[in-house]
C-alpha cells in the first residue's frame, strides 16, 4: 500500500488541473444562515406581528379591517416557508402555518361557536380559527351581521397574535442555535430551511392550485370551497405572493443565499440557469391568470390555472432533487442511517 | 484443492476468536437495536406507515400490528444480549436471525448493505457453536466446554468480512469514483463546518485522496489484517478510517460494527488474554489455561477429524458451505448480465456491497388517469409515503413500479375505473442535471417486475453511455 501511494498522488495531481470551475468560491454557511435569519426570517415575523397589531386596531371598521387583513395575509405569506425551529410542530401544537392558516374553514362550526360564545382556540379544530376564519368574518356579509361576530373576531385575532409573538420571541434565542448548527446533515439548519422551502413550494402547488382545481386522482370536478381566501377573492394575489416569497428565498441576499451557494459548487451554474428559466415560465403563467379564474364558475378545467400548475410541476425537480444533490443537503428530517 | 478445502473447513482451531466474535456481535446488535428504539424509529418505520416497499420474492412479508412491532424489538434486544452472554445461545441466535431478518424484509426503503451483512452473519451463527467457550452456557454446565472448534466456524465469518470489504473496494473501481472523485467531491465540501477537519474536507484535493484511499482500503484491508506482521497497523487503519467516515456521514453504528467484527483477525493468544482478563474480574478463581496460554498451539492447525460428526454429514456440510461461498462470490456480479449503466438502472445493485457509491436523487410525480372518463390527477406522494420512503423511491425503478401499482389499486378502490398510472421521474446522478428515468407515457399498470432486464427504463445519456 505504501508503495502505491506516491503513484496515486501523482495520478491525482495529473487529474487535478482545470477541473475546478473558475467561479468556485469558498462559501460560508454561517454567513448564509445569519443572512437568512437577519434579512428574511426575523424581519418577516416582526412585520407580521406589526400588521396584526394594526389589524386589531381596525377590527371594528369593516372597510379598514378588510384592507388591513389583506396586508396581514401578505405578511403571513412571507413567513409561511419557515415552518421549523420555533414554528415547527411540537406535540400538541402544530406548525405555525397549520395553526393560523388552515383552510378551508368550517363555516357551520364557526357560526355555532359564535352563537355559544365558545372561544376555544386550543383544540384540533384549526378550521375554526386563524387568518382564514377572520377572512370569513370580515368578508362574508352573512358572517359580518352575526351577533357576537366582533368578539369572536377579536378573540381569534388575539390567538393569532399570541402564536406569532410566541414564535417571534422564541426566534430571539433560537437565532444563535440556528446559525451555529451549520452542517448539512438531517437536523442541521440548512437542511431544515431547505426542506421547508421545498415543502412550502409543494404545498402551494398541491393545496393552493392542484386540489381546488380538482387535479388530484379520483377528483371529478373542481372544489371551489378549497380555494385559499375564497371570501375575499384575493386567491391569485396570494398564490403569486407565496411563489414570490419562495423565489426570494431561492435568491437570498446577494452572495449569501441559496443561489450564491449553488454558484459555489461545480454544476451549480447550470442548475441556476435551468431553474430560473422555469421560474420565469411560472411567473409568465401567473401573469396570464386572472383573479376570476378561481371563481366558482371558472374554476373547473380552468386552462390558465392548469398551465400554471404544469409550470410549477416542471420547477419541482430543480428545487427538490437537483438542488439537494448538488449541495449535499440531507432531504430527510430524521437521520436514517446510510451505509 | 481437496486438502485445502478440508483444512479450510475442518481443521481444528482454537475457539477463542469465535467467542470474542460472538460477544462483540451480540453487543453490537443490542446497541444497534436499543438505539433504533430510542430514536423512535419503530414508529417511524413500522407503525406510521401506509405503504411498504417489498423485496422481489418477499412480497408476502407483512407488517404486524404496532404492539407486535415494538414487542419484536424487545425480543431482538434480549436475544442479542443472550448471544453476547452466550446464554441459551442456540435459541437466542435463531430468534435473533429470524426477527432481525423479518424486520429488514418489511420495507426495502431501509435497505443497507450492513444490515444485510448482519443478517447473513446471524444466519451463519445459527450453525456455529460459538457458546462452547467463554459463555454462560458453559459456566452453567449447559454446554460442554471446548477450546477448539472446526475451522469453518471461524473461516466462514472471516470470509464474509472479506467479501464485504473486498467487494466494496472493487465496486469503487469505476470512472466517476476514481477519476472525478464523485460523489465525494459533492459530499465532502458539505462537511466543511466540522471542527478542526472542516477546512481539510473542503480542500479540492481531498475528495481524490479519499476516493483512492477508500478504494485501496476496502479492497486490501482484510489481507493486511490476516497477515500477522501488518495486523496491528491495519487495525489502526480500521479505527482511523471508520472514525473519519463516521464523522463525515450519517451511518449510525456501522463504524463501530466494523471496528468490532474485524477483531476476529487477531491472534488466538490475544483473544485468550482479554477473555482471561474478563474472567479474572468475574470470579476469584481464575482458570489457568496453561495448556494454551503460553503458545498458540493451534496456529499450526494440525488437521484431524472431529469425532462428533459423521462422514456423511461432513460431506453434506462441506457441500452446503461451498455452495454458500460460491453464492457469495458470484451473486454480486449478476449485474454483468444486464447491459446498460448499473448506477442508472440499478439492475443487480442491492446485495452486492455497493456502499456510498453514488449521489442519486429524484423527483417522481405520478399521474393517475381514469380509464373511463379520461380525467387524470396528480398524486401528492406525501399522502402515502414518509420523506425517507419518497426519497428512496424516487430514483429506484423497482420501487417506482411497486408504488405505481399501489396507487393504481388504491384509486381503483376509490372509484377510478381502469386506472392508468404514469410517472414523470427525473433522476440526478452524481449531481448531473436530472433526466427522465422512465418514459412518462407508459402505463405502469401494464408492467410487471422481474429478474429480467427492465426494458421500460430510459437510457442515461452522456456520462455512462447506456
Amino acid at each position: 500500500m505504501k508503495k502505491l501511494l506516491p503513484l496515486v498522488l501523482i495520478f491525482i495531481m495529473a487529474c487535478q488541473p482545470d477541473k475546478t470551475p473558475e467561479n468556485q468560491v469558498d462559501f460560508d454557511r454561517t454567513v448564509f444562515l445569519q443572512s437568512y435569519a437577519d434579512d428574511f426570517i426575523r424581519p418577516a415575523y416582526q412585520s407580521l406581528k406589526e400588521e396584526l397589531v394594526e389589524l386589531s386596531n381596525a377590527i371594528s371598521n369593516r372597510k379598514e379591517a378588510q384592507a388591513q387583513w389583506k396586508e396581514v395575509y401578505f405578511a403571513f405569506l412571507k413567513v409561511t416557508p419557515y415552518n421549523f425551529g420555533p414554528a415547527e410542530e411540537d406535540v400538541l401544537v402544530k406548525s405555525l402555518t397549520e395553526e393560523i392558516a388552515t383552510f378551508p374553514v368550517d363555516i357551520t362550526l364557526i357560526q355555532e361557536k359564535i352563537q355559544k360564545n365558545n372561544f376555544q382556540f386550543e383544540d384540533f379544530r384549526r378550521d375554526s380559527r386563524g387568518l382564514l376564519t377572520l377572512e370569513y368574518l370580515l368578508f362574508n356579509d352573512e358572517a359580518w351581521n352575526l351577533n357576537g361576530r366582533e368578539e369572536y373576531a377579536q378573540k381569534c385575532l388575539e390567538d393569532i397574535l399570541e402564536r406569532v409573538s410566541e414564535v417571534d420571541s422564541r426566534w430571539e434565542n433560537y437565532k444563535n442555535e440556528f446559525i451555529l448548527n451549520d452542517g448539512t446533515s438531517a437536523g442541521s439548519s440548512t437542511s431544515a430551511l431547505y426542506n421547508e422551502f421545498v415543502k412550502s413550494f409543494e404545498g402551494l402547488k398541491n393545496f393552493k392550485i392542484g386540489l381546488p382545481l380538482g387535479l388530484r386522482p379520483g377528483q371529478t370536478s373542481a372544489v371551489q370551497s378549497n380555494v385559499e381566501a375564497r371570501f375575499s377573492g384575493y386567491s391569485l394575489d396570494f398564490a403569486k405572493q407565496h411563489f414570490e416569497t419562495l423565489v426570494s428565498i431561492w435568491n437570498g441576499s446577494p452572495q449569501k443565499g441559496f443561489k450564491a451557494y449553488l454558484n459555489s459548487v461545480e454544476g451549480g451554474e447550470a442548475l441556476i440557469l435551468s431553474a430560473e428559466e422555469q421560474i420565469q415560465a411560472v411567473q409568465g403563467a401567473f401573469q396570464a391568470c386572472d383573479s376570476s379564474d378561481f371563481s366558482e364558475s371558472n374554476l373547473d378545467q380552468n386552462p390558465n390555472l392548469i398551465i400554471l400548475h404544469t409550470e410549477l410541476q416542471k420547477l419541482t425537480r430543480f428545487f427538490k432533487s437537483d438542488m439537494s444533490s448538488l449541495l449535499g443537503i440531507a432531504i430527510t428530517y430524521s437521520s436514517g442511517d446510510g451505509d | 484443492m481437496k486438502t485445502f478445502i478440508d483444512r479450510f473447513l475442518w481443521a481444528e482451531k482454537a475457539i477463542y476468536p469465535l467467542a470474542t466474535f460472538r460477544v462483540v456481535f451480540g453487543l453490537l446488535m443490542a446497541v444497534s437495536t436499543a438505539r433504533f428504539m430510542y430514536l423512535g424509529w419503530i414508529d417511524l418505520h413500522f407503525v406510521d406507515t401506509k405503504f411498504q416497499f417489498k423485496y422481489f420474492g418477499f412480497e408476502w412479508v407483512k407488517l404486524l400490528p404496532p404492539f407486535w412491532m415494538h414487542f419484536l424489538h424487545w425480543v431482538l434486544l434480549v436475544s442479542a444480549i443472550l448471544v453476547a452472554l452466550g446464554l441459551f445461545y442456540r435459541v437466542a441466535i435463531v430468534i435473533l436471525f429470524f426477527v432481525f431478518t423479518y424486520l429488514e424484509l418489511i420495507d426495502s426503503t431501509y435497505y443497507l448493505n450492513h444490515y444485510y451483512f448482519m443478517s447473513l452473519v446471524a444466519g451463519l451463527m445459527m450453525f456455529i457453536p460459538a457458546n462452547r467457550w467463554f459463555s454462560l452456557d458453559v459456566l452453567r454446565g449447559l454446554k460442554v466446554k471446548s477450546q477448539t472448534t472446526n475451522a469453518w466456524h471461524i473461516n466462514i465469518l472471516k470470509f464474509q468480512i472479506l467479501i464485504l470489504y473486498c467487494y466494496a473496494g472493487l465496486a469503487k473501481i469505476n470512472e466517476p469514483w476514481l477519476l472525478e472523485a464523485l460523489p465525494l467531491k459533492i459530499w465532502l465540501p458539505a462537511s466543511d463546518k466540522i471542527p478542526l477537519l472542516g477546512s481539510f474536507f473542503a480542500h479540492p484535493m481531498t475528495p481524490y485522496v479519499f476516493s483512492w484511499t477508500g478504494m485501496l482500503y476496502d479492497t486490501f484491508i482484510v489481507f493486511f489484517l490476516m497477515y500477522r506482521p501488518t495486523r496491528l497497523v491495519a487495525y489502526f487503519a480500521v479505527i482511523v478510517f471508520h472514525s473519519v467516515v463516521g464523522i463525515l456521514f450519517q451511518i449510525g453504528v456501522f463504524p463501530v460494527v466494523m471496528m468490532g467484527i474485524t477483531l476476529i483477525f487477531f491472534s488466538d493468544s490475544w483473544h485468550l488474554r482479554w477473555q482471561n482478563l474478563v474472567r479474572s474480574f468475574g470470579s476469584s478463581q481464575v482458570e489457568v489455561e496453561d495448556k494454551l496460554n503460553s503458545k498458540e498451539n493451534f496456529s499450526k492447525e494440525h488437521f484431524h477429524l472431529p469425532s462428533s460428526i459423521s462422514p456423511l454429514s461432513r460431506k453434506l456440510a462441506t457441500g452446503l458451505l461451498l455452495f454458500y461461498i460460491a453464492f457469495q462470490l458470484l451473486f454480486p456480479w449478476r449485474y454483468l448480465l444486464h447491459p446498460g449503466s448499473l448506477f442508472w438502472r440499478e439492475e443487480g445493485y442491492r446485495f452486492s456491497w455497493r456502499v456510498m457509491l453514488m449521489e442519486k436523487a429524484g423527483t417522481a410525480t405520478f399521474f393517475v388517469k381514469d380509464g373511463k372518463t379520461g380525467r387524470e390527477g396528480v398524486v401528492d406522494n406525501r399522502e402515502f409515503l414518509n420523506p425517507h420512503q419518497e426519497k428512496q423511491m424516487a430514483f429506484q425503478p423497482d420501487m417506482i413500479l411497486q408504488y405505481a401499482h399501489f396507487l393504481g389499486n388504491y384509486y381503483h378502490q376509490k372509484g377510478v375505473e381502469n386506472p392508468e398510472v404514469r410517472v414523470e421521474a427525473y433522476v440526478t446522478l452524481n449531481a448531473k442535471p436530472s433526466q427522465l428515468l422512465i418514459d412518462p407515457s407508459v402505463d405502469l399498470m401494464n408492467i410487471k417486475d422481474g429478474w429480467l432486464r427492465k426494458g421500460w427504463l430510459l437510457s442515461l445519456t452522456e456520462e455512462f453511455p447506456d
